[in-house]
């Protein structure tokens, strides 16, 4: 066997491998799909003895989203069907892309399997819910928490300052629990746009101040003071019912006194007042469906005064959706992104039925 | 897809299931008494002319694996095994010229006189020339009889494992991602994905032992002890029926025995770690130990102004190897690895540590010239455990996977036509998992199996030029009742005086899972182990090797096609949020990966290196994943899905002091996920969650991925020690590699989009160390 024969076929198909792979290589880059139709979807969460509402949105392209940002979608076909009783929704004339029905024309019951159409222009979605069956808190032990300064430096050593028990829930997928200070007053993402009106409004008013009458920056002052009194009157340590509370740690309360003292400007104070309360007013937590018991926990306590624990029998749709909201950030294959249970679109149409109760926290040294 | 479809044999739990599991029990006995009555006929031809010994390193003492032996003008030959033994059995009387060859060293020549009587002749292989004494000087070994049918085998010497220069820290991985079929998913991480397998498909053997987790620092680095590694083999697809256990691939590494003749140290410091290894002689034989630990702990606390973050990592391990006699050896290593991390945020604690032990303890044999047997102990224990504390909050999870083994093998060569391998392994693997808070466990998983195997394998030269390997594993698993057959053929046929064909299929098992938490290979919390059972059956890959081995102008060439087809292939379920089955934590599907790989390695003289070209894919389906509009799952490309990789390793003397090494890689992008828009929804609560809207998974790919990378070392003698100080940069034209895009959320107050930005792998990155051996 001569080698220099050899030695050239091997370089001969060396090269047509090499050739072969550059085409393969080159194509192999499939583009990003563009001007892709949005999807619409659902918010909706009946409960026992309360009006239906549907909300209606449709996802907005990545490159014209930011937080708090909605598109609800007006004009849609909106019916409720239970048995054979089929309701049509009438969207509400002041909140476009929000279909509702009275109680008394549709009753949500428990055990009652509801389906829901909802159609716009081409697009249609279809899902369906059944109501839980209520589950009845049994006991509650601990009703007063009080807190200590000192179990800051706890490091996990602290026991739980109380727990509850419930009865089972035979139809519930899982139960959601939710801690709620109530006397305390916050506003969503959606506020954050009107903290920076307040700025800009101030700034075109320290602007003109002096080039034009005073009688001219009324206009401007008055916003202000609407402003103003819209933030003081939602984002707060006050209740609706005007009982008011402090933050039960001696950190908090610093931070807290703290953005009055950093904030550049009215609206990054309101900014930042509205997210301590938004993040601190309201824990909300799952339990498995066959666990009939949970802890109050002191991450979920963060003021002084009343406390409404709700507990939510949930139905499949909401505790699918509730315990995998989170998932699609793992960048994994495998992470295919939260449970929907929506047909032709996306969104939770969920139900649940709910019992609560309170609790009073306070300071105990 | 249904996880049942998994061809392996489950526990009976019917009478179809039980006829099966007979039909498999007799095929396997029928093939037993095939092996039997093969050896019996083979053990009467048996001649008693022998040529066997064991091949050293002259300098040290150190044993030598994997180097070839033959005899001039003949096609006798033989290869050192893992211990440096070899045989050329039934060698006729007469004057015979024995060649022993190997890389780096200066061929050794001898003419051996034969009668009828076995002949033992130990060769103490010196390197080729010194001139200064830390410069190794490789010889070129050509016209050398390979003597290995298994194709898709690549072998790395210690120099060769330091040839690509890599961020920071040197580290082998870095060089083995850079060979044909190997993928990396990012700058960030050291998992190998072979030919479409996943890092947790790799057997990765340390002296024997198994290494569960391979990589410190969230998956930047490797725990591969880079100072005390004699050889490294990487077996890619088609492996012989020695190794099973996992799908993909072997990653074999083997650490020195320790210096037989003097005291030896090496170490060096880079901005990351400093190592040391020492090892010398002791009784009769040596002993080794070597440690690496980080210090950045000074680093991070001055840079945070607190001890509230701190972060270390170390390895640490010990070997004694001692020649009890010429035929008895005796090797006890032990490893011993950590990471750890610790923050402190005003009331909050939380503390992460994983790390693996292993030790092995390995006695070798040899009854007579022609029968070598090496047993084993080993066990390997992998811990990880997350603690978050705060006020009345405990979180703690715990994952325990512990392993102890027995292997055994017995390699006999009765003629020269054969050498016949026979093998066992008993496993026991037990995993421990747990998740709760204070004294409630939420999730509790205590399980355990054995794994059981029992091997063949021949060796067998048809003719002059073809030879086969053909060989039969079988498995039991205890956790569950599965067993399995596995068997292999490896195929090598002489084309010319260095031109080999060579193809290999093989069936492989896998018994335990890895459930990886990660972001794009970058660990964010510990991975967890979990073992099949009868809700988790296990996984199954063929595959199917063919290619091309020859030399072209002093370079290997090595071009391979290949196939692999799995079935049982496992993503962790993120919807799964409470189970305690290991079947429901699961996602199953199937998978199959295909594609070449070309090879072109010049291993002596001054300039060596290596390109390596892989076009290929990678593609699965996987229940749940990737759903139509009917909710069937399509087959996706996976996240590691390469189409096109070239890798380019230079290294080239500048005369006695400077050395510069360089590497350069271009691969088409990878594979992600498009985002096509998002929302918002309103719990009950009045907490607003967003989400995302998803195209097709991995539907569209990140631009190409292109690095130059370069390091600069400087040899020299300071008083008796060998001093070498280095310079590396990474990424040389800082070229921007995409690791992923991502949506920021917009600035709502301003009303302002969020918009789409790329997070970049490593910029360019220059970096100094040094290293010394006296």
């Amino acid at each position: 066997m001569k080698r220099s024969r050899h030695t050239r076929a091997i370089a001969g198909h060396v090269s047509i491998l090499l050739l072969l792979i550059l085409l393969h290589g080159a194509c192999s880059k499939p583009s990003e799909v563009e001007d892709r139709p949005q999807t619409l979807y659902v918010e909706a969460f009946l409960s026992p003895g309360v009006d239906a509402e549907i909300r209606l949105q449709e996802t907005i392209p990545p490159e014209r989203y930011y937080e708090g940002l909605t598109i609800p979608v007006s004009n849609a076909h909106v019916t409720l069907r239970a048995d054979d009783h089929s309701v049509t929704l009438s969207e509400q004339g002041s909140e476009a892309g929000t279909y509702n029905v009275s109680h008394n024309i549709m009753p949500i019951e428990e055990g009652q399997t509801y389906h829901l159409t909802a159609t716009h222009g081409e697009r249609q979605l279809r899902a369906h819910t059944t109501v839980p069956l209520r589950a009845k808190v049994t006991r509650v032990d601990g009703d007063t928490l009080g807190y200590l300064q000192r179990y800051a430096d706890a490091f996990g050593d602290l026991l739980h300052p109380g727990q509850f028990f419930w009865d089972r829930s035979p139809s519930a997928a899982g139960y959601v629990i939710i801690v709620e200070a109530e006397w305390v007053s916050t506003l969503g993402a959606e506020a954050e746009p009107l903290t920076a009106d307040l700025d800009s409004v101030i700034a075109r008013r320290q602007r003109l101040d002096g080039l034009v009458s005073e009688d001219s920056l009324v206009v401007l002052d008055r916003r202000i003071g609407e402003l103003e009194a819209y933030f003081a009157r939602h984002i707060s340590l006050e209740g609706p019912d005007g009982r008011t509370a402090q933050w039960l740690r001696d950190r908090d309360q610093q931070d807290w006194d703290q953005i009055a003292e950093e904030a550049n400007s009215r609206g990054e104070f309101w900014r930042h007042q509205r997210d301590e309360l938004y993040w601190g007013r309201v824990v909300d937590y799952w339990i498995p469906a066959d666990s009939l018991r949970s802890d109050f926990w002191w991450f979920g306590v963060r003021f002084t005064g009343d406390y409404r624990i709700t507990l939510q029998a949930a139905d499949t749709n909401y505790f699918d959706y509730y315990t995998t909201a989170f998932n699609g950030q793992s960048g994994a294959d495998g992470d295919g992104g939260p449970i929907f249970h929506v047909d032709g679109g996306l969104g939770v149409f969920g139900s649940y039925s709910a019992e609560s109760f309170t609790l009073f926290a306070r300071r105990q040294d | 897809m249904n996880p049942t479809a998994v061809p392996e044999v489950s526990a009976p739990r019917g009478k179809a299931e039980q006829l099966k599991l007979n039909r498999l029990r007799h095929r396997f006995l029928w093939w037993l008494m095939w092996v039997v009555g093969l050896w019996l006929s083979l053990a009467t031809m048996a001649k008693a002319a022998n040529i066997s010994g064991y091949i050293h390193d002259a300098s040290n003492g150190e044993s030598l694996p994997f180097v070839t032996i033959y005899l001039k003008g003949e096609s006798r030959g033989s290869i050192t095994n893992e211990a440096g033994y070899y045989v050329i059995p039934d060698v006729p009387a007469g004057t015979h010229e024995m060649v022993v060859s190997y890389i780096g060293f200066a061929t050794f020549t001898r003419d051996v006189v034969l009668i009828d009587t076995d002949v033992v002749i130990d060769v103490r292989l010196s390197l080729q020339a010194i001139e200064l004494r830390a410069t190794v000087i490789e010889a070129d070994a050509t016209d050398v009889v390979d003597f290995d049918p298994s194709p898709s085998r690549i072998s790395l010497r210690p120099a060769e494992l330091k040839a690509a220069p890599a961020a920071i820290e040197a580290d082998p991985i870095r060089t083995i991602q850079t060979l044909p079929g190997v993928a990396s998913l990012s700058d960030f991480s050291v998992g190998l994905y072979v030919r479409g397998g996943t890092p947790d498909q790799n057997l990765v053997l340390l002296d024997g032992s198994d290494v569960y987790n391979a990589s410190h620092l969230f998956g930047l680095f490797s725990t591969f002890p880079a100072d005390a590694t004699k050889s490294t083999e990487l077996l890619k697809g088609g492996y012989p029926a020695r190794h099973g256990g996992r799908l993909s691939s072997v990653l074999n590494v083997i650490t020195d025995e320790g210096n037989k003749e003097r005291l030896e140290g090496t170490g060096g410091a880079s901005l990351l770690a400093s190592r040391l290894t020492l090892q010398g002689p002791v009784a009769r034989g040596s002993w080794l130990v070597a440690g690496r630990r980080t210090h950045l702990d000074p680093l991070i606390a001055a840079a945070s102004g607190s001890n509230d973050l701190g972060y270390y990592f170390y390895d640490l391990q010990g070997k004694t190897h001692q020649v009890l006699s010429h035929d008895d050896q005796l090797t006890i290593a032990a490893y011993t690895g950590l990471d750890a991390l610790n923050l402190g945020v005003d009331d909050i604690d939380f503390e992460l540590e994983w790390g693996n032990r292993t030790i092995s303890s390995k006695w070798t044999h040899v009854f007579a010239s022609n029968l070598f047997g090496n047993f084993l102990f080993t066990g390997s224990r992998f811990k990880a455990q997350t603690l978050f504390k705060a006020e009345d909050t405990t979180l703690e999870e715990t994952n325990r996977l512990t392993d102890l083994s027995l292997k055994g093998d017995i390699n006999w060569l009765p003629t020269p036509d054969h050498s016949l391998e026979l093998g066992y392994l008993v496993k026991r693997m037990s995993m421990e998992y747990d998740f709760g808070e204070k004294e409630q466990n939420w999730v509790n998983i205590d399980t355990e199996g054995f794994h059981n195997a029992l091997y063949f394998q021949d060796n067998w030269s048809l003719s002059q030029r073809l030879r086969i390997q053909p060989g039969l594993r079988f498995n039991h698993f205890s956790n569950g009742g599965y067993t399995g057959l596995s068997p292999r053929l490896a195929i090598r046929y002489q084309l010319g005086l260095n031109t080999y064909l060579k193809a290999a299929s093989g069936v492989y098992h896998q018994y335990i899972f890895r459930l990886a938490r990660e972001f794009q290979g970058i660990s964010l919390l510990s991975n967890v182990w979990a073992l099949a059972d009868s809700t988790a059956d296990p996984s199954r890959s063929i595959h199917y090797v063919a290619g091309v081995e020859t030399k072209l102008a002093q370079m290997d060439v090595d071009v391979e096609v290949y196939y692999k087809d799995y079935v049982g292939l496992y993503e962790l379920n993120y919807d799964e949020q409470e189970s305690i089955e290991i079947g429901d934590i699961l996602r199953r599907g199937d998978g199959q990966a295909y594609g070449f790989d070309i090879l072109l390695r010049k291993r002596a003289g001054r300039q060596t290196g290596w390109i390596a070209l892989n076009t290929g894919l990678t593609e699965r389906t996987i229940d749940g994943l990737n759903l139509d509009a009917q909710d069937q799952p399509q087959t996706y490309r996976s996240k590691f899905d390469r189409r096109i990789t070239l890798h380019i390793i230079h290294s080239w003397r500048l005369g006695k002091h400077w050395t510069i090494n360089s590497r350069f890689t271009r691969a088409s992008g990878q594979p992600y996920t498009q985002v096509f828009g998002s929302g918002e929804v309103e719990l009950p609560s009045g907490l607003s969650w967003a989400f995302q809207e998803k195209g097709e998974l991995n539907g569209v790919r990140l631009p190409h991925y292109q690095r130059l990378d370069t390091s600069l070392a400087r040899r020299f003698l300071f008083v008796s020690w060998e001093m070498k100080v280095y310079l590396q940069v990474v990424n040389m034209r800082n070229h921007k590699n995409v690791f992923n895009y991502y949506w920021t959320d917009g600035k709502a107050r301003k009303r302002k989009p969020g918009t789409r930005k790329a997070l970049s792998m490593l910029p360019f990155l220059p970096s100094i160390g040094i290293d010394f051996s006296f």
